[in-house]
């Protein structure tokens, strides 16, 4: 069997004008759906980064002791309560820097995947070139 | 002659599913020209749970020698929506992958050590469907002499590295269109993805007639037609709000739906469903059809599309399907619509300009017989296996010889 076409090919001189045709029903009404670039591609995308990136401008629920809390904690919430006005914008720019840090992370972990995965490969091509020879 | 292996997930003569009979004609057309046939499958009849229903072991299917495989355990529904938690999330890793691999299944333990023990014996093997287990574990462990049938389609599952890897590492892909291609390479981050575009072949039988369609099931008037999966995961809801939203306005022409109903169908005079219709009454039907309605998005081919397009009946497809807009691009033969008025107003047209409308289904005749013939698909078959089995041998060979010194 002779080579075969590799690729589909379109009808050589089709009949009408289809451009007129569908410019008569309209053209993309509705977009086709869009995703994020990134979002889009395939590959792991996790940081261990994500489980700490925010930061509260208080303790977590359970980080007191216990003894400790039933007796210290009128003062302990007159304290945060006042204190949390001054630290929420702080701790909200570092869950934000810690998000993007997170983000990077991530990215970089997804790339580093794929280019071990295309380390495979390029090993298979090699091993194959050499069978080849010169 | 040599030998060549097909995996499938699933196997038989009346397996539903396109990969599954894909691989199929694909496998009988390659026996045919002399090859030794090896399919290598699991004993499940379903894709859902993959029980174990067909006897496992050695078994011929005409020229075809198949050996099915057991699956280790049917699908837990439950655990593989868990599974798949982290994917839909948007956040997770290897391991995520992993679960979510063997979860999905079908986990047939003695097909992947097959491959692995006598994968070598395999001048080629071919592997259909990229998403399941098989194929991506299944894959790696005969990598020298893989040719890849992926027909993938843009759904979560896909983005899994794995499958990227699998494609990665095939020696050649045999892709069903130009557009599958380009979701691959948006979606794993290449450019250039080897393989050819193959299809598969769409041959109308010699004797269909639109009449006996139209007499067998009285079908008098007009009619729009979809035929498979009655589903709303096909678009099949949107189309028949379309059409309803049509009908109120237009009375000229019907719905005929045929295939087994997922969803509730509305009851409506002038929405007729047929249930499931043979293969050869399907294509009367089909011919008799003002238009043919492709509803689903996810596509990476569409044999509903192209034996339309065979029998010389246009198509009406959705915005945001490449793969079907890239259909009519091509053929010149069908209507693209984003919403129920361009919808009404691409079958109102259909009806009032026949003549145009034939000459649609001409250049869709056109395109089907020069894409989509078996002779076509079989050569680049028989070409990858040739390119594959030629790699395979030098590796054997010098593998032989680096043991004999």
């Amino acid at each position: 069997m002779g080579k075969v076409d590799a690729e589909l090919t379109g009808v050589a001189a089709p009949e009408g004008d289809l451009d007129l045709l569908q410019a008569e029903v309209g053209r993309d009404a509705s977009p086709a759906r869009t995703r994020d670039e990134v979002a889009s591609r395939a590959g792991p995308r996790h940081s261990p980064a994500a489980e700490t990136a925010q930061i509260l401008p208080y303790p977590r629920p359970g980080t007191a002791a216990a003894g400790a809390r039933t007796v210290t904690m009128p003062a302990r919430r007159l304290v945060r309560r006042a204190l949390r006005w001054y630290l929420w914008p702080v701790t909200s720019r570092m869950t934000t820097h810690n998000h993007a840090v997170d983000g990077v992370l991530t990215e970089q972990a997804r790339q580093l995947a794929r280019i071990s995965m295309e380390l495979e490969r390029t090993e298979h091509d090699l091993e194959l070139l050499d069978l080849r020879g010169p | 002659v040599s030998r060549v292996a097909v995996v499938v997930d699933r196997f038989g003569a009346g397996m539903t599913g396109g990969a599954e009979k894909l691989a199929r004609e694909v496998s009988l057309r390659l026996a045919g020209n002399g090859h030794a046939l090896t399919v290598l499958t699991t004993c499940a009849e379903d894709y859902v749970s993959w029980a174990n229903v067909l006897p496992p072991g050695e078994s011929q299917d005409g020229p075809l020698r198949v050996l099915r495989f057991p699956t280790a355990r049917p699908r837990d529904l439950q655990r593989w929506e868990e599974a798949m938690q982290p994917i839909l999330s948007g956040r997770w890793d290897a391991e995520d992958e992993d679960r979510v691999l063997h979860e999905a299944g079908p986990d047939a333990p003695g097909l992947l050590e097959h491959l692995r023990d006598h994968g070598g014996e395999y001048a080629a093997v071919i592997l259909f469907t990229l998403l399941y287990l098989p194929t991506v574990a299944g894959l790696p462990l005969v990598w020298d002499r893989a040719i890849l049938v992926p027909t993938l389609h843009d759904e979560i599952a896909a983005h899994l590295l794995s499958h990227a890897r699998a494609i990665r590492l095939a020696r050649t892909v045999m892709w069903n269109t130009p557009e599958e291609r380009a979701l691959a390479e948006r979606l794993y981050d290449v450019d250039g993805l080897r393989g050819v575009v193959a299809g598969v072949g769409v041959e109308p039988p010699a004797d269909v007639q639109p009449d006996r369609g139209r007499a067998h099931f009285g079908l008098e008037r007009p009619y729009l037609l979809y035929a498979g999966r009655i589903d709303p995961d096909k678009g099949c809801g949107e189309m028949i709000g379309h059409f309803l939203a049509w009908a109120e306005r237009d009375p000229r022409a019907d719905l005929v739906l045929c295939g087994r109903a997922w969803m509730r169908i509305p009851e409506h005079p002038r929405i007729h469903h047929l249930g499931v219709v043979s293969s050869q009454q399907l294509w009367h039907v089909q011919s008799a059809a003002l238009a043919t309605v492709v509803p689903s998005r996810l596509e990476s081919l569409s044999m509903l599309a192209l034996e339309s397009l065979a029998c010389g009946v246009p198509i009406l497809v959705p915005t945001g399907s490449p793969v079907l807009q890239g259909h009519v691009r091509r053929s010149s033969a069908g209507l693209v619509y984003g919403d129920a008025v361009q919808f009404a107003t691409a079958a109102a047209l259909l009806l009032d300009r026949p003549r145009t409308a034939a000459a649609l289904g001409r250049n869709g005749r056109a395109y089907v017989a020069a894409n989509f013939t078996w002779e076509r698909i079989v050569g680049l078959y028989e070409q990858a296996v040739a390119q594959v089995a030629r790699t395979a041998e030098l590796r054997r060979r010098r593998s032989a010889e680096r043991r004999a010194c």
